[in-house]
């Protein structure tokens, strides 16, 4: 049995159901035009508008999934409490010894500047 | 199917938008205010520069974790709570060295922000200058700033904050803060000078 006979027969069902039922009549007109339509198309059509709409829901979950994948990675590869914590450490370590640094600089570098602007051995020849 | 598919695109927008917004805030809190000492010239010519911004939190975090250690007498303590902020910059030359004119525009914008020279040394032999300038606010010392000038080096060293001359002296001695091995060529370059004398 071939698809156009296939949707006559379908078709026809529809009508037997449509006529027995309550159903707006438009709604059914509109499922056998759509039938109609579908089993004349050219076999190639109708598989690439069958697969075309199948493309979009499989390229959605494909966003969806590859939208989680990376959300997953980015929450495990971030850095976990206890190497945050090390990492914070450190660099409070590291800033603590640029003040210590610096200020031991400015320290000597002052001691410095008061021993060539009032150096010793002139205080003793004053004296 | 054309009721999931909204929903998958706004599942996928919402996991985009957090994976992309979580390193951009970070980012944004890392931003620093640096431009307090920027001189273009010496760090055209130098062949290494040291920069050191030290304010706010960090700064803070710093004092404390500096407060809590041992060896730390109560006036360097004192001192240390009053700072705002320490900048250093260090210009070093492999070849050559920096001459009077690339260090004048330093001096040039000290003075122009209000800085009081304090002592100005130079070595008439030797390319060497020291320079220590202080700024004052209502008549006290809220700031100093060291200028030295080597053969190979110029160093620009500022401290915001209430100066304690005694304390900072103290540290100059290696007293008053703990060892921390910090052990710069510099330090160590300067007591076999002050030694030498």
């Amino acid at each position: 049995m071939s698809l156009w006979d296939d949707s006559r027969h379908l078709e026809q069902e529809l009508r037997r159901v449509m006529a027995r039922s309550q159903a707006p009549s438009g709604l059914g007109l509109r499922v056998m035009a759509r039938i109609r339509d579908e089993a004349r198309r050219p076999a190639g059509d109708s598989l690439q508008a069958a697969s075309s709409g199948k493309a979009w829901f499989r390229g959605g979950w494909a966003l969806a999934a590859c939208a989680c994948v990376a959300l997953l990675v980015a929450i495990f590869a971030w850095p976990s409490e206890e190497e945050g914590l090390q990492a914070q450490a450190a660099d409070m370590a590291e800033v603590e010894r640029e003040l210590v640094e610096v200020l031991q600089l400015a320290g000597s570098q002052w001691n410095r500047a008061q021993e060539l602007a009032f150096p010793i051995g002139q205080d003793n020849e004053h004296d | 199917m054309t009721k999931t598919y909204p929903l998958q695109v706004i599942v996928g927008i919402v996991a985009a938008v957090l994976v992309l917004a979580a390193p951009a805030s970070l980012r944004a809190q890392s931003q620093s205010d640096d431009a307090a000492l920027e001189f273009s010239d010496l760090e055209a010519k130098a062949d290494e520069v040291v920069k050191v911004n030290l304010w706010g939190r960090p700064l803070e975090q710093a004092k404390k974790l500096l407060g809590l250690r041992k060896n730390v007498t109560a006036s360097v303590r004192s001192f240390m709570s009053g700072l705002t902020a320490v900048y250093r910059r260090t210009y070093r030359f492999r070849k050559g060295r920096a001459s009077e004119d690339d260090v004048r525009p330093v001096h040039q914008q000290l003075a122009d922000d209000g800085w009081v020279p304090l002592i100005e040394a130079a070595d008439r032999d030797k390319p060497q200058s020291l320079s220590v300038y202080s700024y004052y606010d209502n008549e006290q010392v809220a700031g100093m700033t060291v200028v030295s000038t080597d053969s190979d080096e110029v160093t620009v060293l500022k401290i915001i904050g209430p100066v304690d001359f005694e304390a900072l002296s103290e540290i100059g001695s290696g007293l008053g803060l703990p060892v921390m091995n910090v052990a710069t060529s510099e330090i160590r370059k300067l007591s076999s000078q002050t030694a030498g004398r």
